[in-house]
């Protein structure tokens, strides 16, 4: 043990009179539920809203659902020193300080989950003391108390960690406990009394209380300061004065006190240390009322775990922490307003038994609860409960008591076992049964006795295992009545059917029979049945089912009909109307045990599985299922009570629920969210840095494979906190998780996603904000912008490398059309007729032995022939080549023809000498053409031929005329021709313009005009052919490329 | 022989008048014509049994000349300086025909040719050569039993040797008999689209495949190229 502080060990019963009978519960953790040692030291819950706890072995962080432990490894550098872990607090920069009982303080840092060793933090405990406690202030102060005296205190507001040690010469005074007060007062206490101090100038004692005690624990409220004493019992300061607080017990209860704390709601809660649990009081003014003492009971699974109490915090829901030397005990007072009356063995003061059946008020509001097996338990008002039972009771035959009911007249009366009715005397603990016969012959003998009414007359209306009965006490007749329906009339023997519950409708005059498999039944008072309301398969009006469990009036005219199967059914009895609620409307269960009404109008209805709240106005239905709120998930018919302080009760076969519904809280606190772990590739994933510093976790493109496991940080009922989720990013909408504490996802594509979950606690209030986790998953390199960049450029450079390759072979393609053109123009140029008609030309000449002419007609072929080839090789040529070329060509048509033929070649000043380029063979073809279809067919007048070359600024202009027949006239002589007359050195020279054309900016162009005399005649044609003269520049700028 | 010369070129009628002195002085020149006109008159006037003509004349060609003659009773050379697409037409119809400047050895075989031809055939021969020019090539003059035949060439599958004369196939199942060689086929068809081997002239518009040695028809008739 290392609390060797100076207390006295002692084993007082405590507060066994006056206290209120009402049980604290505890939720209990120990190592089975995964703490990771019992031993709990020290608890302190987190900003972020996780509960952190000091064990003896290891830090364990809880999250509502897991424990999350940190233990110390050896031969590490990092991590916790030692697992011996004995004080927990939070600094203002969210590190966790963790002192240990080798001495040591770690700095957990959720930022980088790191656990971290301040040098700053080794050199204050050379003795290597254990730490006794850490406490953290908002403003940045930490205080450290070590165990044989000595107090630390650092400013964290530094950037350097830098402790200084408190009140080093005050030789009067060693401390064993501290707080901050709210006015950021460090407050310690221990032997010497107390000393305040501003940690801000810490050297100086601002104020000294208490200064002959020895102060165990302190407690803060507001402004005032509760102190526990070893031996003044508790002190309370306020305002400058020390007051003793009476305590309805005795001062020793202060004397092993080893923590304080006052709860939100205004309790004092006490940890005790050896032995004697928990006590919370009431502060009331100077006085502590209210006591509540929890103990351990080894009966009573929420019961505190341990009565060795260590240490003791709440939580911002209102939970109270309690760390004991054999796990956790957690208080949940939201859970605690379910009143909840169970059986314990060996507590006298619980039910007798959990299963329980036939509740009844009495008159001074103690509720009577009859049982399967423990006879009779009154719950008096206080809370205390009085046992009836075979043990100490006389005239009982069984424990087993079904019915209660105080008549009119004051007598008790019982449905005790199988053995029909009784009357009971509570005062003289004694029962008498009801010795009666009908006049029949029918006794209630062996009968079990449900459910016990009175009509306005004093009559006892019996529902039994056999039917309904009447029992008149005051002359002691007993009646049967036959009330079921058709065979089951007139049978010798009594019938065999269950009644389940009798209910008196004094408006009507009628008795209400719920029956198990033949409905309701409406009864007069003389037992004749005005009304069977039951299932109909036919038609739809009807009920859900013929067991009926519970009928309860809602209103004059509306009965709530409680079935077994069948839900509830809503009878109108003016109309007959029936409308149902199941499981089809929300029910958790089709099973109705019992229905009461609340003030707001709700029907809280008990089951098989809890109970179910439902609203009229809403249509909503709620459930009560939580375990540590309710009996068992299973009610008993004929159970339920509404009392006339407005409480609703319900038995089951666990115990018994009750609470008044317009005094239930609800949680108000919206939970905090937080993810707990990233899975990625099913691998865990280290994100705390990120996810604390906010940063976004890069993954590759590989990693899409994500799972994220998240929790809401509600304790009151965290199996009940509801979670919804969304990956922005790729999630349209929030995913309603349910409970589900985890989303995967598989196969994300690249992007930028943020993970956010909200959660929500067991009554439906959602966390206000969301728990972020930003994943980038990065694309592949092939999907990176420089990779994209990379191949559109690629893409490009292909792009203008196919067209340089196709423009080139288009170019070459060009060429090669343009040299076919060339080719065929040379070859209209050598025109064989002309040639032929040449060369028979010369062979006249030899036949005529014209030796002079033919050699003469010879060389100005031949000249021809060679001006036509050398001009051939050129696309361009000199203009003056060109005309000569076309004079030699003159002459010799001029020769075949006889000299009947005129041709003139006028040249433009500007062109003389001039080295004007044109195209070769374009000028030929025209003036062969005026020759053949122009001159040659004239039957009149001398044919004459010019060719007429100008000048402009940027062309050289060439007119071809000719005084022949017209193009009109040569078309329709060639179109009588047979043989083929299509010119193909015209069409060759059309071809050689559009390859031109096409190729130069600068356009050739030929214009055709039929001449006409006066008096409209055609009188020849003339060709004009425009030839741009830097057409040759061009041509050269194209083959330089 | 009586014999005129039409031809455009003063030039041109002298040479061939001396070539006939020189090669064939039985060939008497009776007259001169430069152009149509003259020419059909000058025939009709003349009566000559041999008419040399050039294809090209002044106003016009010698096929118009012909056409505007009432009968051909007699024999036809033509002459000219560079004319394929008439020429064609002449050699199928097996037309003597010289080319400027006129080979005296050509002149003097064209003139045996036509002495053993009936003035009837040769004219007959003419006719075929301008009714095919007429035609424009787009169809097929063929005689069959005396009647002249018109034969779209698109309606002509194929045309098969039965050397020396040939079968042409035609759609409709049409078969008629040619006794022209199948070489003039050959030389007519090629250039106008035709399959052209030994023993077949195929119009490429009903084939359906060629192999090395057979030529599959739409249909699937198959022509074996070699026997």
């Amino acid at each position: 043990m290392i609390y060797c502080r100076p207390a006295i060990l002692i084993l007082c019963l405590l507060l066994s009179t006056g206290s209120s009978s009402a049980q604290l519960r505890f939720d209990n953790y120990s190592v089975d539920r995964g703490l990771s040692a019992s031993t709990v030291l020290d608890i302190m819950q987190s900003s972020d809203g996780f509960v952190w706890i000091a064990t003896a072995e290891g830090l364990n962080r809880y999250d509502g659902h897991n424990f999350t432990v940190f233990r110390s490894r050896p031969q590490a550098n990092t991590g916790l020193q030692d697992n011996y872990l004995t004080a927990l607090a939070e600094d203002r920069l969210h590190r966790i300080w963790i002192g240990a009982n080798d001495g040591s303080i770690t700095l957990y840092d959720p930022r980088n989950a790191g656990f971290l060793r301040d040098p700053a933090l080794k050199g204050f405990n050379p003795a290597q003391v254990p730490i006794l406690s850490i406490k953290a202030d908002t403003s940045g102060y930490v205080c450290w108390l070590l165990q044989q005296g000595g107090a630390w205190l650092a400013a964290t507001k530094l950037p350097q960690i830098n402790p200084i040690p408190l009140l080093p010469n005050d030789s009067t005074f060693m401390p064993y406990c501290m707080g901050f007060a709210p006015d950021g007062m460090l407050w310690l206490g221990g032997q010497g009394g107390i000393r305040v101090l501003n940690p801000a100038s810490p050297e100086r004692v601002q104020a000294s209380w208490l200064q002959g005690s020895t102060v165990l624990a302190l407690a803060f409220q507001g402004g005032s300061v509760f102190a526990a004493t070893a031996a003044e019992g508790l002190q309370w300061i306020d305002r400058g004065m020390v007051r003793s607080i009476n305590t309805p017990g005795s001062e020793q209860l202060f004397r092993n006190i080893i923590a304080m704390k006052v709860d939100s709601k205004g309790y004092l809660w006490c940890a005790n240390n050896y032995f004697n649990g928990i006590q919370r009081f009431s502060i009331k003014g100077s006085e502590l009322t209210q006591p509540v003492s929890c103990m351990h009971n080894a009966f009573n699974r929420e019961s505190l775990v341990n009565n060795s109490v260590l240490c003791l915090e709440e939580d911002r829901e209102g939970n109270v922490w309690i760390g004991t030397l054999s796990g956790l005990s957690v208080f949940k007072p939201l859970n605690q307003q379910y009143g909840l009356l169970r059986h314990i063995p060996g507590d006298p003061n619980s039910l007798s038994t959990g299963n329980t059946y036939g509740l009844f008020e009495d008159v001074d509001g103690s509720v009577w609860c009859g049982s399967l097996d423990g006879g009779i338990n009154k719950v008096l008002p206080q809370g205390n409960i009085v046992h009836y039972g075979s043990g100490n009771t006389r005239g009982l035959p069984s424990n087993s008591v079904r019915s209660i009911y105080r008549d009119a007249a004051g007598r008790y009366w019982v449905g005790a076992g199988n053995d029909g009715l009784f009357r009971f005397f509570p005062e003289s603990r004694r029962f008498v049964k009801a010795e009666v016969k009908t006049r029949e012959g029918y006794t209630l003998q062996d009968l079990q006795v449900k459910s016990i009414t009175e009509d306005g007359q004093g009559r006892l209306w019996l529902g039994t295992t056999a039917g309904l009965w009447k029992y008149q006490p005051d002359n002691n007749n007993l009646f049967h009545y036959d009330i079921m329906p058709g065979s089951l009339r007139n049978q010798p023997n009594l019938p065999d059917y269950q009644l389940m519950e009798v209910r008196y409708d004094a408006r009507r005059k009628q008795l209400l029979c719920a029956t198990f498999g033949h409905g309701l039944l409406v009864v007069d008072t003389e037992g004749r049945v005005l009304e069977r309301i039951s299932q109909n398969p036919e038609s739809k009006k009807g009920l859900n089912s013929n067991n009926i469990m519970c009928v309860v009036p809602l209103g004059p005219d509306t009965l709530l009909l409680g079935t077994y199967g069948g839900g509830l059914n809503v009878l109108n009895r003016k109309d007959g109307n029936i409308q149902s609620l199941t499981t089809a409307n929300g029910l958790s269960n089709d099973v109705v045990y019992g229905v009461l009404t609340d003030r707001r109008g709700n029907w809280w209805m008990s089951s098989n599985r809890g109970l179910m709240i439902y609203s009229p106005q809403t249509g909503m239905v709620q459930f009560l299922n939580q375990s540590s709120r309710v009996q068992s998930l299973e009610f008993n018919e004929g159970t339920y009570l509404k009392t006339g302080n407005g409480n609703l009760w319900f038995g089951g076969i666990n115990g018994i629920n009750y609470f008044r519904p317009e005094d239930l809280r609800i949680n108000a606190m919206a939970p905090q969210t937080a993810i707990t772990a990233l899975r990625v590739m099913e691998k865990p994933f280290a994100f705390d840095s990120f996810y604390h510093l906010g940063k976004p976790i890069v993954l590759r493109h590989n990693q899409n494979f994500l799972r994220i496991d998240f929790t809401g940080l509600s304790f009151v009922n965290s199996a009940q906190n509801r979670f919804m989720y969304k990956l922005e990013g790729l999630d349209e909408i929030w995913i309603e998780a349910g409970n589900n504490r985890s989303a995967a996802y598989t196969n994300l594509p690249p992007g930028n996603y943020s993970f956010m979950v909200k959660s929500c606690n067991d009554d439906g209030i959602w966390s206000s904000g969301n728990a972020l986790l930003e994943v980038h998953i990065l694309p592949p390199y092939w999907r990176t912008w420089w990779f994209i960049c990379l191949m559109l450029v690629l893409f490009v450079t292909l792009l203008l490398l196919a067209f340089r390759i196709r423009t080139a072979a288009l170019r070459r393609n060009y060429q090669l059309t343009l040299a076919e053109t060339e080719l065929k123009a040379l070859r209209g140029q050598m025109n064989p007729h002309f040639i032929f008609n040449s060369i028979n030309s010369i062979q006249y000449y030899v036949l005529n032995k014209s030796a002079g002419e033919a050699y003469a007609y010879l060389a100005k072929f031949s000249s021809l022939m060679r001006q036509i080839l050398q001009n051939s090789r050129f696309s361009f040529i000199p203009l003056d080549q060109e005309l000569q070329s076309l004079e030699t060509y003159l002459e010799l048509e001029k020769l075949r023809l006889d000299g009947n033929l005129d041709y003139s070649i006028t040249l433009d000043q500007g062109l003389r000498g001039a080295q004007v380029m044109i195209p070769s063979m374009i000028i030929q073809p025209y003036v062969e053409n005026a020759i053949l279809h122009g001159l040659t067919p004239m039957k009149d007048g001398k044919p004459h031929l010019s060719i007429a070359m100008e000048q402009t600024d940027t062309h050289v202009y060439c007119v071809v005329e000719d005084n022949g027949i017209g193009r009109e006239q040569s078309k329709a002589l060639n179109n009588l021709r047979r043989s083929r007359h299509e010119s193909t050195g015209m069409s060759v020279t059309r071809q050689r313009l559009d390859m031109l054309n096409r190729r130069f900016k600068d356009k050739l162009s030929v214009e055709i005009m039929d001449l006409k005399d006066p008096q409209g005649n055609a009188c020849g044609t003339r060709v004009a052919i425009y030839i741009p003269m830097n057409l040759h520049h061009e041509h050269e700028g194209h083959h330089r490329r | 022989m009586k014999a005129i010369i039409v031809d455009d070129e003063t030039k041109s009628r002298q040479v061939l008048h001396a070539l006939l002195e020189l090669v064939c002085p039985e060939v008497v020149v009776a007259g001169e014509a430069a152009d149509v006109q003259a020419g059909a008159d000058l025939i009709a006037a003349a009566q000559p049994e041999l008419v040399f003509l050039d294809i090209s004349l002044k106003d016009g060609d010698s096929f118009q000349l012909l056409e505007k003659l009432p009968e051909m009773n007699f024999k036809t050379i033509f002459i000219t300086a560079y004319d394929e697409y008439s020429v064609r037409a002449l050699q199928f119809a097996a037309v003597p025909c010289l080319h400027k400047p006129v080979d005296p050895a050509e002149l003097s075989a064209a003139l045996k040719l036509l002495q053993k031809q009936s003035t009837a055939t040769s004219a007959s021969r003419v006719k075929e050569a301008l009714l095919l020019l007429k035609l424009r090539f787009e169809a097929l003059p063929v005689m069959q039993n005396g009647i002249q035949i018109v034969l779209p060439l698109s309606d002509l599958i194929y045309v098969e040797a039965m050397n020396p004369s040939t079968l042409l196939f035609a759609t409709g199942n049409r078969l008629l008999n040619s006794d022209k060689h199948i070489d003039a086929y050959a030389q007519l068809l090629a250039p106008l689209g035709f399959v052209v081997g030994k023993r077949y002239c195929v119009n490429r518009k009903f084939l359906a495949a060629a192999y090395e040695d057979r030529l599959i028809l739409n249909g699937g008739k198959t022509l074996l190229l070699k026997e």
